[in-house]
């Protein structure tokens, strides 16, 4: 350790003009490693943001004839009413048109039907009379199924006051399953009910404040029922994509109107920007590591004179290697140390005039992260310089004149 | 000398090629730098001259451009109006030669003013861009959005009514609204070149491209732009001039940039403006001007940042590379002093050496672009290459030579040849 201490002691006196050069390009680049982390942050941040679109929440299409719409409070376009209807079959050929990344990247939907109440004629379940029923269907795409299945969060805040609701494979399916609204009799869990012109076995009755709408699984539902609007619901945003992908499809099937709210465009120029901008903080980061390794084995090579009469003198291989190493690695981790302090509380502050999301990238987690890659990135750059610089022996490090 | 040169860059060999490498990445640094700051600018320079300093209004999300397009034309004071063009040419995007007729599947074609063809041309995936093309014989060129049926090459049919004649209201399809006989006359247009997925296109709207106009509080130049998306409605586009001889229809369609006379009065200007509202949303070219400027600046300041870095990673990397090689070059060069080699020498030498690490890294850094480009990561930023950004790495080339120039004339300067060797020991 002694010899640590002299060696910095004789680099700093004997080879100003590099100690100081050294010293300069070290903060320099450690600034530079920072602010290129920051930026690329920020700016995957801002095309992130770009890329995301519209969260489409709440946004209705529907069919036919445009008859009204719906605005919210800017004046932005919600929905479309229209005319006319379709079928859940209709819909299913729509969805089966689309590729699974289109439909895993789109938000679900949410969608109520129309039936002719004589074809719900289940009087026997209920105590009270049949209230006037109605249902819905909340479908979301599962990636593990490959098909669309729950709504998640609506599953999550849910009640069921008797048996229990579709778990995500049987709602996939085409099981003739059935949750009945909360009137129904506690004794029809098991029993089955003719419903749609089909045989449903019940599963679940819903808790209390569901007392009008059953549900069944998506698949079941034939022609015998219209879907006149279709909601997206917000588990996804709506990319440009998949909203034409969308709009084709559905132009392909049907043959009325199909009335889509606006969105706006993904701007491919500003996405490309910002990815050039990321190139460059990573480059940037690049270039300044190049540039300190460049110093490194000047530094090492330069000494091999000393590093000979060292080995001459009965020092070890490692022990050179250690020596060189916490010299450098003292200064490197000083400078660290200090500049990052003063990045953060100097620096940052003003960098947040110029890049909004900067601020959030940062944090001590971060700060260590990088120490780390920086620490480490230095340790086995020295030592496959010095395990290259001392292979020689001390006879040939003698001749050379700091080359 | 440039045999010593030469014979130097070869001695330091593995340090040059630290040199080269960085260098390399500076100019790629450089150009991608230089790009970021062209891509803020270049949608703005073309259209700057359609908002000059005189009195004009731009008109956006428009309600109904047909009462718009009458309305302008009975107004005396209104020089000019810029924009795309509708016609009532027909053509389907299903079939190439109309054998069947219009389906419902048809599209109307649009056009561009020769003016706006020559201001901004798009990324063309295939083809070239209209001005570049000339009319073969009686076919028009023209171009089409990125799609899955029309290429560059084919020759596709398009349609217009034209009147042949007063109906009598005893025909069988008589309307009193529209009594005219009408005839489909056909005409023949050449694909010249295909608009790549993600380009911009100056003249139209959003609107045109299948996604409506969002409402923007403050439109700016980018406005004046469509994204061209190979999933929306694909766009055939032929230059007004080739539809002269063709007795068709051309509207104006999208956003429009209305020039009025230099002698209307500030009064009459204003009054334009208020009744003009009816029609859609305008703005005068002086707020469009201020909202384009003031995104630019707001962009343009983001990269300052990272410039300084990059300036000051250039000199720092500059300034650190020469002063490691000079420390090892100075020895040669007392050496060469007592050959009788004078101390400018090393000025040649120096040059010499420094300019083919230069060409090295120019080589390594043409390398690493081709790697970059196969792997299609550059169609996805926007860097390019030009003569911009060939002065940008010749001036990182120059400050380098003149950095690894100055340092060592500084030392030679002030020591005898004795104490530098004995300096190098």
């Amino acid at each position: 350790m002694k010899y640590v201490f002299i060696n910095l002691k004789n680099f700093a006196v004997k080879n100003v003009l590099i100690f100081i050069l050294f010293i300069v390009c070290a903060v320099t680049d450690v600034l530079i490693i920072l602010f290129s982390h920051g930026a690329f942050q920020n700016f995957k941040a801002s095309k992130d943001f770009e890329k995301q679109k519209k969260y489409v929440f709440n946004y209705t299409f529907s069919f036919g004839d445009i008859i009204d719409t719906q605005e919210d409070s800017d004046g932005r376009i919600l929905s479309y009413f229209g005319t006319d209807s379709i079928t859940p079959v209709q819909l299913r050929e729509v969805l089966d048109k689309l590729d699974d990344n289109s439909k895993a990247s789109m938000p679900g939907m949410y969608f109520s039907l129309m039936f002719d109440q004589d074809e719900l004629k289940i009087d026997e379940c209920f105590d009270d009379g049949q209230p006037y029923l109605m249902s819905a269907v909340r479908i979301q795409y599962d990636e593990e199924l490959n098909d669309y299945s729950l709504y998640e969060s609506y599953v999550d805040n849910m009640s069921i006051r008797k048996g229990r609701y579709f778990t995500k494979e049987e709602y996939a399916s085409d099981e003739n399953l059935v949750v009945l609204p909360s009137g129904a009799k506690d004794d029809m869990i098991g029993k089955n009910v003719e419903l749609l012109g089909k045989s449903y076995k019940v599963i679940g009755i819903f808790g209390n404040t569901v007392q009008e709408e059953f549900q069944v699984p998506f698949k079941t539902l034939g022609d015998n029922c219209t879907i006149s609007s279709i909601s997206f619901l917000d588990d996804n945003a709506l990319d440009t994509e998949s909203f034409f992908k969308l709009k084709k499809a559905f132009s392909e099937v049907l043959t009325c109107n199909v009335n889509f709210p606006p969105i706006d465009t993904i701007d491919m120029t500003e996405i490309k920007f910002y990815n050039s901008v990321i190139f460059m903080s990573v480059a940037v980061a690049i270039a300044s590591a190049i540039n300190l390794a460049m110093l490194f084995r000047y530094i090492i090579r330069s000494r091999a004179k000393q590093t000979a009469i060292f080995m001459l003198c009965g020092c070890t291989s490692n022990k050179i290697r250690r020596m060189y190493i916490a010299e450098i690695g003292m200064i490197s981790v000083t400078i660290y140390v200090i500049f990052a302090l003063v990045f953060n509380y100097a620096l940052l502050p003003k960098l947040t005039l110029f890049f909004e999301y900067i601020k959030v990238a940062y944090n001590f987690r971060v700060y260590m992260t990088i120490f780390g890659i920086y620490i480490i990135s230095i340790y086995l750059f020295l030592n496959i310089v010095i395990l290259f610089t001392n292979k020689r022996s001390p006879v040939k490090m003698m001749k050379e004149r700091g080359k | 000398m440039i045999k010593y040169g030469l014979k130097e860059f070869a001695r330091n060999i593995y340090s040059n090629i630290f040199i080269a490498v960085q260098l390399a990445i500076a100019f790629i640094i450089m150009t991608a730098a230089v790009s970021s700051v062209l891509s803020r600018i270049e949608m703005y320079t073309p259209v700057k001259k359609y908002f000059p300093d005189g009195k004009g209004l731009y008109i956006c999300n428009i309600y109904d451009t047909a009462p718009l397009d009458s309305e302008l034309k009975n107004i005396d004071d209104v020089e000019s109006v810029t924009s795309g063009y509708d016609t009532s040419l027909y053509y389907s995007p299903s079939s190439k030669d109309l054998s069947n007729g219009l389906g419902d599947d048809r599209m109307s074609v649009n056009a561009l003013s020769e003016d706006m063809i020559k201001s901004f041309t798009p990324q063309m995936s295939s083809g070239k861009w209209l001005p570049n093309a000339s009319a073969n014989g009686d076919l028009i060129p023209a171009v089409v959005t990125e799609n899955s049926n029309y290429k560059t090459g084919d020759i596709v049919t398009i349609m217009h009514k034209e009147k042949v004649g007063e109906m009598s209201p005893d025909d069988e399809d008589f309307d009193y609204a529209d009594p005219y006989k009408y005839e489909y006359v056909k005409n023949k247009v050449e694909i010249v070149g295909v608009i790549a997925d993600g380009s911009q296109l100056l003249g139209f709207s959003s609107a045109y491209l299948g996604t409506e106009d969002s409402i923007k509080e403050k439109p700016d130049f980018r406005d004046l732009y469509a994204n061209v998306n190979k999933h929306g409605n694909m766009m055939l586009i032929v230059p007004t001039d080739c539809l002269k001889d063709i007795n068709c229809k051309i509207y104006p369609c999208g956003n429009q940039i209305v020039t009025l006379k230099d002698n209307v009065s500030n009064e009459r200007f204003k009054e334009l403006e208020l009744y003009l509202r009816d029609y859609g949303r305008v703005f005068d070219f002086e707020d469009f001007r201020e909202n384009s400027l003031v995104y630019i600046n707001g962009q343009l300041i983001k990269l300052v940042p990272m410039l300084i870095c990059v300036i000051v990673l250039v000199i720092v990397s500059s300034v650190s590379a020469s002063a490691v090689n000079i420390k090892k070059r100075l020895g040669d060069y007392g050496i060469y002093y007592l050959c009788g080699a004078k101390w400018n020498a090393y000025i040649k030498i120096d040059l010499v050496c420094d300019l083919m690490t230069a060409v090295m890294a120019a080589a390594i850094a043409v390398c690493i672009s081709n790697v970059l480009t196969m792997s299609e990561f550059m169609g996805n930023t926007v860097i390019s290459f030009g003569w911009l950004h060939l002065i940008g790495c010749v001036c990182i080339v120059i400050l380098n030579i003149l950095i690894s120039l100055l340092i060592p004339g500084v030392i030679m300067r002030r020591n005898t040849p004795n104490e530098i060797l004995m300096i190098n020991e």
